[in-house]
């Protein structure tokens, strides 16, 4: 790698690392000096021109509403464009945009980041051209196979590229595809709880399949969409699943095709993640909850759909509810244990939404309007007093403990 | 790294150009049908980039076909068609089995009523005749002088109070008068969808559909699989053709 090519995340790393060195005798003072200059353009380079971070942002966005442009002005000169014009811009934009992506980005590597953003564009020209291509020629034939090419084909990319940002997009298209086939799967009208069981357990096998990415060396920098969509999916189902919806089935035989390929890929993240090497701390707790989570859903979904259905306010209500409030306790004292922000931050987030929610449960009917909207603000904004408070403690500990270790 | 994003990248564009050379295929190898088509909404049928189109086979009346086989959300259905005088296909049946010989599409049930309703109503003309219509529901009762408005083979388009100045359309059939009875039937309905819902309209052809709309000759050319899978290959409008 060129010293010019790294970042300054990096750069601040190197920099307590080198420090140590020297305290610990396995540099002389001379060395240090001349290994920091070799890496520091990257900080001054930043100081001067804004972060990495920021130009990649700024560089995803654009090609996001590049993207969305793109399928607008074909949509609304529909008439004036031939059908051969429009196939000709559809394969036009899309490898103009492969190609100078790459171009960018690998060849003449002065624009790396530009060149990721217009890599991911062409991965959404081509979901558009599908969708674009099914209109042309009035295809209307089983229309969620279009959002399952889409997320299947660009995935082999992002593992080719280890990009990130194709690999969300890809996830989240086939998160968008499993919603779509699901409601064909459904025999009763709009019955939603199925389909949220099915994301749930999606979301925990997406997470332990980022663990799997994790323990392999050559996949770990593409670890972290699976791991983070899969947390969220996990925790957003469940959340549902605290409001009072056991008043419907929680599952279908119809849907086996679904849960099996689910708990098939679980067990073999599992196995996989088992076998690597560098484990994350306290994972067997992790992987136990998770499998039995996994199961308990299977069983539940399978063999006793009618648990709770049709009867209100059940006892299985309260059981989720301590499951969920278990889970965010989980999550978050693993991010601790790990010393993984996101993990906190989502566990946060998702415990905020439910004291809103059950705030608004217990509440709504007790209290005049007024003093409702009045007692929730304050302690939203207690409670934001105090989350930022142990957020900034527990992030500062992290530090801490880097400088002790 | 170099030749093997260009093979993703080809396989991309492969898979594109696979879809249209799967549809040509599928249109040039089979037998193309037309069928005859209601639009959803008859005063707005042309609002968005599409026209969601209804035939014969999405609302299907079980008990007047006298078919018993029950039906849910989901199932698989084969609507079995059969040639009109006007050289158009109608629906002769339809079976979750799939028939062994004939015409017939390939659909899915959207929704499944064992108890939907419609209502007969009996109506009194000025010269004194009566006569019965059914309508899916009334916004009338019994006593009410009532407009009706008919399309061309015979079916009550819309109903509404006869007051001054209430027209039909050009070209449906006018009818007023008092209303006797309104009796409800109760049936079992199917809702099924077949692949062929859709048209997407180019913004600028839209309105020249449109204007012929009035004709109320819509036709759907069908490119129709001997497996019953069909595909939209044009539209037919008073007799024009648009594709």
């Amino acid at each position: 790698m060129s010293a010019g090519n790294t970042d300054s995340a990096f750069y601040k790393k190197l920099k307590k690392e080198v420090e140590r060195w020297q305290t610990e005798g396995i540099i002389v003072s001379g060395q240090k000096e001349r290994i920091l200059e070799r890496y520091k353009r990257a900080e001054e380079i930043e100081e001067k021109a804004g972060s990495n971070k920021l130009i990649t942002t700024i560089s995803v966005l654009g090609a996001i509403l590049v993207g969305v442009g793109f399928i607008l002005f074909i949509a609304s000169n529909w008439s004036e464009i031939p059908r051969a014009g429009k196939l000709g811009i559809i394969f036009g934009a899309m490898l103009v945009s492969y190609i100078l992506g790459f171009y960018l980005r690998y060849e003449r590597k002065n624009y790396p980041k530009i060149g990721v953003s217009l890599i991911l564009l062409g991965t959404i020209i081509f979901g558009a051209g599908i969708f674009l291509i099914a209109q042309i020629y009035n295809i209307t034939v089983h229309y969620p196979n279009g959002s399952l090419m889409w997320g299947l084909a660009i995935l082999p990319l992002a593992y080719l590229l280890r990009f990130q940002s194709v690999l969300t997009l890809a996830l989240l298209v086939l998160c968008i595809w499993l919603g779509m086939e699901l409601t064909f799967h459904i025999a009763d009208d709009y019955s939603y709880i199925k389909m949220v069981v099915v994301f749930f357990m999606s979301g925990v096998m997406l997470w332990w399949v980022g663990y799997a990415h994790k323990g392999l060396a050559s996949l770990r920098n593409i670890s972290a969409p699976y791991i983070l969509l899969g947390i969220i999916i996990t925790f957003g189902s469940a959340f549902i699943l605290t409001f009072n919806v056991n008043i419907e089935k929680f599952g279908s035989l119809n849907l086996i095709p679904f849960y099996f390929p689910i708990i098939v890929l679980f067990v073999v993240a599992a196995i996989v993640y088992a076998a690597t090497g560098e484990k994350e701390k306290g994972w067997q707790i992790e992987l136990t909850v998770l499998a039995l989570m996994l199961s308990g859903f299977f069983v539940l979904a399978v063999f006793y759909p009618d648990t709770a259905a049709y009867k209100e306010q059940s006892f299985n209500r309260i059981i989720f509810n301590i499951i969920y409030a278990a889970g965010i306790i989980g999550i978050i004292y693993l991010g601790y244990l790990n010393k993984n922000p996101a993990y906190i931050n989502i566990g946060l987030l998702f415990f905020v939404l439910d004291v809103i929610a059950r705030y608004f449960d217990f509440f709504w009917k007790l209290l005049p309007r007024s003093l409702f909207f009045i007692g929730g603000g304050l302690i939203l904004l207690a409670g934001s007093v105090i989350l930022e408070r142990k957020r900034r403690v527990v992030l500062q500990s992290f530090e801490a403990k880097e400088e002790i270790l | 790294m170099r030749w093997k994003f260009a093979l993703l990248v080809f396989l991309q564009v492969i898979l594109l150009v696979g879809i249209i050379g799967y549809r040509q295929y599928w249109v040039e190898a089979n037998e193309r049908i037309l069928l005859e088509s209601v639009p959803v909404d008859p005063r707005d049928i042309f609002r968005g980039d599409y026209v969601t189109l209804s035939y014969d086979i999405s609302n299907i009346d079980l008990d007047t076909l006298g078919i018993t086989e029950k039906f849910e959300r989901n199932d698989i259905i084969y609507a079995i068609l059969k040639k009109t005088d006007a050289g158009t296909y109608k629906m002769d049946s339809v079976s979750k089995a799939k028939p062994a010989e004939g015409k017939f599409i390939k659909g899915r049930v959207t929704y499944a009523y064992d108890k939907a309703s419609r209502k007969k109503i009996t109506i009194r003309q000025g010269n004194g005749s009566i006569r019965v219509f059914e309508q899916p529901w009334v916004s009338y009762k019994v006593g009410d002088n009532v407009l009706l408005c008919l399309g061309a083979d015979g079916s009550v388009i819309t109903s509404r109070e006869a007051k001054e100045n209430t027209k039909c359309p050009d070209g449906e059939e006018e009818i007023t008068g008092i209303v006797q009875d309104i009796q409800e039937i109760i049936f079992r309905r199917i809702n099924a969808e077949y692949g062929i819902e859709h048209y997407f309209v180019e913004e600028g052809k839209g309105r020249v559909i449109e204007t012929a709309r009035n004709a109320r000759d819509l036709k759907i050319e069908v490119a129709l699989r001997k497996d019953g899978k069909g595909l939209i290959t044009a539209l037919y409008l008073g007799g024009k053709r648009f594709e």
